[in-house]
């Protein structure tokens, strides 16, 4: 989607739909907007700002949701501009970063933000699509935009590695040079020892892990009870509700228990224990109900969608949401 | 030329700035004005208050929010002095042979008067230390060019939003200087210093023309806004709303400065570059306001004489635009650039008319590069006319000028 110049005159915005805080036709939650605003008008003081306030420990939505995600998804909504001459604004963008960076060469933000911005170019060309509509010109930029961002990081590690940020952009750069899982876990974990609730680091794992990508069913349960036992301090077993939520959204949807190894009475303690730390979600309900759905537990579907009355978040209902709560209504009615 | 008739004739009820004052001023002092010059001084500084008033949703620190409006009140009550005064001396020097004088254009020449003083401001430099705080300020964050949507009053904002951008010790000398600038309407100003020429706006975009084309690139970046605007969208300087081209401003302050521009150069030109015009306050308020505003791309190169604009007749003024403009090597105007304006304003005395010095600037260059080609050529040629802008009885809009 195209951001619209009066971002700074009353804040009327666009969004990308691809972001976690973004859907369709939700407005931008407000610390997406002002990461957006700020990075939108090049303030990187502010975004400096921005970047370490939400880095700090205890930054969490009353929903669970990290404030660090929401502030990287208003940088995802610059880098993904709709515009008419995307190589002519993308390649600004690379400079703009870069001269951040080097202005602030002691910055690891400003280091991970250019290299970001590499990713974002190298992601204009291969584009959303399935790999085998791609062209095969547009993958070897794809590819070597891709590795631009990781000889950058390379280059400036010893800065740029202070901010769990750059081990997020070095995730999803790696996912998409097809490095291996044990590289992408490690890069995880050691960018969790910086920022151990950068809880996007495990997602972005999760997400590399699919089958789609470079995974399995066993690697990615492997890593989901993995990454349980890295965040029982701070959030129980909650993360393996999530993490296998995050799956079924991303790829298996309705055959998650078929096609994982996703196992439903651990998975509904953990949304369990997820509401009692973050309680009265209607995010997180309407997100249990729909996996209680995919699981067929109609008792616990109907319970939930009782709690829920008229709460319905149809975000929430995967990619069908109308037809599939109508469904889902139907299992728990018993019909 | 055709004729032009439009004149002044009576008092219209545009009220482009208004919508009613934030401020109570005291009753003025001197003898009690007519019940006909009260309404006008009414207008006027309820005008003015817009230009003064601090919207609640803009956040500042409330300290100086509090200082904000303790400035912006003593400089109204000031005012309520010197309005009823710059009416007076308006309706002496415009009186007729029966000692009367039209209270239509005493008003727009107080008005005009008003918008002087505003833009007068807007170009005063203040202290070694203002200006360098200033200067700083400008070239460290984007909030000094957040406006709050008050595009055609925001003046004043605008400077307390710069001021709370200056370090926290700096701050209480910065004020006192905003306090002293006010302090000098109506009393003799110094030269304003000369329009920048180019125009950053005409400097900047010539860059991007340039970077547009892969050529040589300044030495700054574009802001993700500018690079989607400019080069992603080739959208034009003119078309971008007030805070988007302000932010295009503090870009070449800071590509003017590391090209090594004196930094008092790039600061007067960043101050020409945003300066609110009567042009840019009113854009075309008055011809959408007679139902004349044209339906064409206003940005749009045109042979044809331009009409006289609505906002120049009503506030009479006049003079000359000098022009400049090159042509491609068969003869077609590529680039135009006003290089002189010479500018009366019914009210404005004694100091230049900055306010509305480039009224004609818009027409003037669509008309030259929409008029007459010259032989083709392979080097180029340059060429220079003056467009006088008259409103008497039997003047045209426009009068091209001879040719050096």
């Amino acid at each position: 989607m195209k951001i619209v110049p009066s971002i700074l005159l009353s804040g009327v915005l666009a969004c990308v739909a691809a972001t976690s805080a973004c859907a369709a036709d939700k407005p931008l939650p407000p610390i997406t907007k002002a990461a957006q605003a700020a990075y939108w008008s090049g303030d990187f003081a502010e975004l400096e700002r921005q970047n370490a306030y939400y880095s700090q420990p205890g930054r969490i939505e009353p929903d669970a949701t990290s404030q660090l995600d929401l502030f990287r998804s208003g940088l995802n909504t610059v880098f993904s501009n709709d515009v008419g001459n995307v190589e002519a604004y993308l390649q600004e963008v690379d400079r703009l970063t870069l001269q951040w960076a080097t202005e602030h060469p002691k910055s690891a933000f400003a280091h991970a933000l250019h290299a970001r911005a590499l990713y974002a170019h190298g992601w204009s060309y291969r584009g959303g699509t399935y790999a085998k509509d791609v062209p095969p010109e547009a993958w070897k930029d794809f590819h070597a935009y891709l590795r631009r961002a990781a000889e950058y990081l390379h280059a400036h590690a010893d800065v740029a590695l202070k901010d769990s940020f750059s081990h997020h952009v070095l995730i999803q750069v790696g996912r998409g040079l097809a490095w291996k899982p044990e590289q992408l876990i490690a890069i995880a974990d050691d960018g969790l020892k910086r920022n151990p609730e950068d809880t996007e680091l495990i997602f972005a794992v999760v997400f590399s892990l699919l089958p789609k990508w470079h995974g399995d069913a066993r690697i990615l349960d492997s890593y989901i009870n993995h990454a349980v036992q890295q965040t029982r301090a701070r959030f129980g077993t909650s993360m393996y509700a999530r993490l296998y939520s995050a799956a079924a959204r991303d790829q298996y949807g309705y055959d998650l228990f078929e096609d994982s190894l996703a196992d439903w009475p651990r998975m509904k303690a953990s949304f369990e224990d997820l509401l009692a730390r973050f309680p009265d979600s209607p995010h997180r309900l309407n997100r249990y109900a729909y996996m209680a759905c995919v699981a067929k537990d109609r008792q616990t579907l109907a319970a939930l969608l009782e709690r829920i009355g008229d709460a319905i978040d149809t975000s929430d209902w995967g990619t069908n949401p109308q037809r599939g709560l109508e469904g889902c209504r139907r299992l728990a009615a018993g019909k | 030329m055709s004729t032009f008739g439009l004149r002044i004739g009576r008092l219209l009820s545009i009220s482009i700035l208004a919508a009613g004052s934030a401020y109570a001023v005291p009753p003025a002092a001197a003898t009690a004005p007519s019940e006909e010059d009260a309404a006008m001084i009414q207008r006027v500084e309820r005008d003015l208050g817009m230009v003064f008033i601090m919207p609640p949703a803009v956040k500042l620190d409330p300290g100086l929010r509090t200082e904000a409006d303790a400035i912006a009140g003593a400089h109204l009550a000031r005012m309520h002095t010197l309005v009823p005064a710059w009416i007076e001396e308006e309706r002496r020097l415009q009186a007729g042979a029966d000692g009367k004088a039209p209270s239509g254009a005493v008003h727009y020449a107080v008005f005009a008067r008003m918008l002087n003083e505003l833009a007068l401001w807007q170009l005063a430099p203040g202290d070694a230390a203002y200006e360098k705080a200033t200067l700083d300020a400008i070239r460290a964050t984007p909030a000094v060019c957040a406006n709050a949507g008050h595009d055609r009053h925001h003046d004043f904002l605008t400077r307390i939003v710069r001021v709370q951008t200056i370090p926290p010790e700096a701050r209480a000398a910065a004020l006192a200087t905003e306090r002293r600038l006010l302090e000098a309407w109506g009393k003799p100003h110094p030269a304003p210093p000369p329009w920048p020429n180019p125009l950053p706006q005409e400097a900047g975009m010539e860059a991007v023309v340039q970077m547009r084309s892969g050529g040589a690139r300044p030495p700054l970046a574009l802001s993700p806004v500018l690079a989607s605007l400019l080069l992603a969208e080739r959208e034009r300087y003119d078309s971008m709303p007030w805070p988007t081209r302000c932010e295009f401003q503090r870009w070449w302050l800071g590509v003017s400065l590391a090209q090594g521009r004196p930094a008092a150069e790039a600061l007067t030109a960043f101050r020409y570059g945003t300066l609110i015009t009567a042009a840019e306050r009113f854009g075309d308020a008055f011809e959408r306001e007679a139902g004349t505003a044209p339906a064409r791309n206003k940005a749009a190169a045109s042979a044809a004489p331009p009409d006289y604009p609505k906002m120049a007749a009503r506030f009479d003024v006049t003079g000359v635009t000098r022009v400049s403009r090159r042509f491609d090597a068969a003869g077609k105007p590529v680039q135009a650039s006003v290089t002189e304006r010479r500018i009366q304003v019914r009210g404005i005395r004694g100091v230049r008319p900055v306010a509305f010095e480039d009224t004609f600037d818009a027409l003037a260059v669509r008309y030259a590069l929409g008029g007459p080609g010259v032989a083709p050529s392979a080097s180029g040629p340059a060429q220079a006319f003056e467009m006088v802008w008259d409103l008497g009885p039997a003047a045209g809009g426009a009068t091209q000028g001879g040719k050096p």
